[in-house]
């Protein structure tokens, strides 16, 4: 034992050491002569110490204070966590600190491949399920490699997983910490889990066993055999049998899931006499601790081993919040993005484009007000469906590039820990095609117009705009309001032809980027390297094109209310009242019934003296941009967006992207560093904060701002300083024109 | 759909109900000069109170230039304060109250600081009022909002 170490059969009698429950669980196993893998626990200290001295604590917490946990949606608290874990990869092991940990680390440890455990100081407590939160790593070989990932399961403390749990872990700068087990690595032919309760029923056990290691059938990409056994004698009582297509391995650094030639592998995975030890094994273990277990196990050369145990209460409680479920559901393993990527790609991209042909094209003048009700009910059923689609498999799948970043992040250390973005950002972004082709056709009309008249007056423009919008069906008017779209079209296409040259992003050294990263693998796994930035960049190109996909749906909707809002005439008061479907389709159905206002949303703050003089957010694009503010409240607002304003809105989507080549800078209430916004603006090379909760009510049309996307601040400047700043940039611009 | 924020009237007065101590500047020849003073407010938020002797710097400062700052806050002098520390700026214009003015807000200000009855009491201890222009209230480092009431 060193000052920050102790072998894990030593923590037990340390009554005053609190290396977390998980940890303590494996002490006292090993003393009670269960076989287990070897190891020793760096304790709490030396996490404590390591942030301390290194300055990381004030770091963490001021990453922490950018805004209240609990308003943070997932993205920002995935990006914070990823701030911080890159501030541990980047912060290196000062010393005295590096050589106690050696000191302490067994000379076998030191050759041998090791696991690599989390043990929170916090987790499995109050008989809460924490499982999961923290990073564990097997397969680590090497003094370098340890020390290395010892600080990722530290960061893990900061897990976005943890923060979401921060109130039940109590998580706080000065009283968490986190222990780090390291031991040896038992690589099993067979591995499993036994659970000492059914959760279907209180009187019977289950055990659960895989080939090869057990992190597939943990991470849940493996179907495995399964048994029910009496809870009293262990008696078989039903099996199922799965197919063994896969099993998980280790690979040079890590594991890997590989398919199983299935010869020879049609009888079940364990026998009785090996289903018979583990559940004595379990049942020695419940004793011991005096209630029910959940353990996980694993053979090696016939020997069964325990790889942890902790009380089934633990993992079986369930998380009443819903949305957090969700949220934490979207972290998925390179397998399952796999399986994703396939079916997105193959079936449901393919099947989304041809049922929004089928429905478009469709001559709604022609139509009856029963067929119109129609074809508004085929629409919405068109869009609901796809866009339980969008929210149950593309929106998993954008942890692709979440993936991607954080493996590039551990594996490189870059300064920036955004910079992987820049590799992902090669990928053909269909929003920006569309600004391309907007640009192109305000400069062509330019030519032939010589200046752009009002669409009614012009009839050869007026076809023009009509093809341009039936090409990008539902891309530039919402649900709300689509009678204004070829004006407001119009008017961007005026301002685009006035812009200042375009100062898009141009990353150095993207394919110099790419390369590191992938030759920071070893051969043999290389092409895993491969695997995982082809699904990042899927899965970003996706996260931006899958708007659109489903916009087509949205904009086909409109489309037909539009119409049934033009037949209601009076019916119709305004735009909020004959925008449900339902709505609208009973109005059709019966002459003499008035649709339903849908009510609208009214967040104001009440204080009119408030004024905001700097909002703190995420620094989401890089750059400093000063400018007058514009404020979207509606798809109405789109239209008056002027040359080199900074375009304030509650969140950029897709039908918005139109007007960021216009604009200095984007503000935006929802949070993210990876949302739609945030992408466009990295793409166009425009500052961007978001995540300012109330940013649409405390900035006001008008208002001159700075926007620091450097450290995700917006200074809103009182009148004077506006003046001033106005009048520096008039005298600057009129400089520049006299020059020309 | 995320809870409101207390408006930022409701986080001035709590921290002003919090807080007993504030650091207040007046304008003096040729430097600013900051010194601490205990003070206490109305409920409307548009008057501070403070009491300070007559031959302190701080008053012929006032005498000479009305306009003072005053910064409250609630630090504890450890990391934790970039993260939870508020800190408040008050901008406005300093006077001492007449003496009908003075018995009125003296028992205010006494409910506050008992202690220093006798100190208020010394007939060269001015209370002096501040009519508050505004207020600057800092958060999390670097967020900032004003609350004006002129």
């Amino acid at each position: 034992m060193t000052q920050y170490t102790v072998a894990i059969k030593d923590i037990v009698r340390e009554e005053n050491l609190n290396c977390g429950n998980k940890a303590r669980a494996l002490s006292i196993m090993t003393s009670e002569d269960i076989r287990l893998p070897d190891g020793i626990c760096i304790t709490p200290d030396a996490y404590k110490e390591f942030i301390t001295q290194t300055g990381l604590k004030g770091r963490i917490l001021m990453e922490l204070g950018r805004k209240d946990l609990k308003d943070m949606r997932w993205e920002e608290l995935w990006d914070a966590s990823l701030r911080i874990r890159n501030m541990f990869v980047r912060t290196p092991l000062y010393p005295s600190l590096r050589e106690d940990i050696i000191s302490g680390l067994p000379k076998p440890l030191q050759r041998k491949p090791v696991v690599i455990r989390s043990s929170s100081t916090a987790e499995d407590t109050q008989g809460t399920s924490f499982a999961g939160l923290h990073d564990s790593f097997v397969n680590v070989t090497g003094i370098d490699r340890i020390l290395h990932h010892i600080k990722l399961v530290w960061a893990s403390l900061w897990s976005d997983a943890a923060l979401s749990y921060s109130k039940e872990l109590s998580l706080d700068i000065n009283n968490s910490a986190m222990s780090v087990l390291i031991q040896n690595m038992i690589v099993g032919t067979k591995s499993g889990i036994a659970f000492g309760e059914d959760p279907n029923d209180p009187k019977k056990a289950v055990i659960e066993a895989v080939y090869g290691l057990n992190k597939g059938l943990v991470d849940g990409d493996i179907e495995p055999d399964r048994w029910i056994v009496s809870g009293r004698t262990g008696r078989i009582v039903s099996q199922h049998q799965s197919a063994h297509a896969r099993y998980t391995t280790v690979t040079t650094e890590g594991t890997i899931l590989k398919k199983k030639n299935l010869a020879g592998t049609r009888s079940p995975l364990l026998n009785k006499n090996e289903i018979s030890e583990i559940f004595s094994t379990l049942t020695t273990i419940q004793n011991i601790f005096g209630s029910k277990q959940d353990i996980e196990w694993t053979f090696r050369r016939g020997l069964l081993y325990i790889l942890q145990a902790r009380p089934i209460t633990v993992r079986s409680s369930r998380d009443n919040n819903k949305q957090r479920v969700w949220d934490l559901s979207l972290r998925r393993s390179i397998d399952n993005l796999n399986n994703l990527s396939e079916k997105i790609e193959k079936v449901y991209l393919p099947a989304m484009t041809k049922a929004a042909n089928k429905l478009s094209g469709r001559d709604l003048n022609k139509k009856s007000d029963e067929e119109l009700a129609q074809e508004i009910a085929e629409r919405k059923k068109a869009f609901d469906y796809w866009r339980a689609i969008y929210w149950n498999e593309f929106i998993p799948f954008a942890h692709g590039f979440r993936l991607f970043g954080q493996v590039y992040n551990d594996r490189l250390s870059p300064e920036d820990p955004y910079e992987f973005v820049d590799i992902l950002a090669t990928s053909h972004l269909l929003s920006l095609e569309r600004n391309r082709a907007l640009e192109s056709f305000a400069k062509d009309i330019f030519k032939s117009s010589q200046g752009l008249p009002r669409s009614d007056s012009d009839p050869v423009l007026n076809d023009r705009l009509e093809k341009f919008i039936e090409k990008f069906t539902g891309v530039s008017c919402d649900i709300t309001k689509c009678e204004d779209e070829k004006e407001t079209l119009l008017n961007i296409a005026r301002q685009l032809l006035h812009k200042s040259p375009s100062k898009k992003n141009r990353p150095g050294g993207r394919e110099k980027k790419k390369k590191l990263f992938l030759n920071s693998f070893s051969k043999k796994d290389r092409a895993y390297a491969e695997n995982l930035l082809d699904i990042g960049r899927k899965s970003y190109r996706l996260r931006d094109d899958d708007n659109i996909y489903l916009g087509r749906f949205e904009g086909l909707l409109t489309e037909a209310i539009e119409e049934s809002r033009k037949r209601l005439g009076r019916r119709c008061k305004d735009t909020y009242t004959c925008s449900n479907p339902e709505e609208v389709i009973r109005a059709l159905h019966f002459r003499t019934y008035k649709p339903k206002a849908v009510k609208e949303s009214t967040h104001k703050d009440s204080h009119i003296k408030v004024q905001a003089r700097q909002l703190r957010g995420q620094p989401a694009s890089r750059g400093i941009a000063e400018g007058t503010a514009r404020v979207l409240a509606t798809a109405e607002d789109l239209g008056s967006v002027q040359n080199g304003e900074i375009v304030v809105c509650d969140a950029i989507d897709p039908n918005m992207t139109f007007v960021i080549p216009l604009v200095s800078a984007i503000v935006e209430r929802r949070g993210g560093m990876l949302i739609h916004g945030a992408i466009i603006a990295r793409e166009y090379g425009i500052p961007c904060v978001t995540g300012i909760p109330d940013a649409t009510d405390l900035i006001k049309t008008g208002d001159y701002l700075t926007v620091d996307g450097y450290y995700g601040l917006v200074i809103v400047h009182d009148q004077k300083e506006a003046q001033e700043k106005r009048a520096a940039v008039h005298r600057l611009s009129t400089k520049k024109e006299d020059i020309s | 759909m995320l809870k409101k924020r207390p408006s930022l009237r409701s986080d001035i007065e709590k921290l002003l109900r919090k807080e007993r101590l504030g650091v207040i500047a007046t304008q003096g020849e040729p430097y600013p000069y900051a010194t601490l003073v205990g003070f206490s407010f109305t409920k409307d938020l548009k008057h501070l109170f403070f009491a300070t002797m007559r031959s302190t710097r701080k008053y012929r400062n006032i005498l000479n230039n009305q306009h003072v700052s005053v910064l409250i806050d609630t630090r504890k002098n450890d990391i934790d304060d970039f993260k939870d520390a508020v800190a408040l700026t008050i901008l406005g214009r300093a006077a001492e109250l007449e003496k009908a003015d003075k018995k009125k807000y003296l028992t205010l200000y006494l409910k506050r600081f008992p202690h220093l009855k006798c100190f208020i009491e010394d007939p060269e201890t001015a209370l002096v009022e501040i009519q508050v222009d505004r207020y600057i209230f800092v958060r999390r480092f670097q967020e900032v909002k004003e609350l004006s009431l002129i």
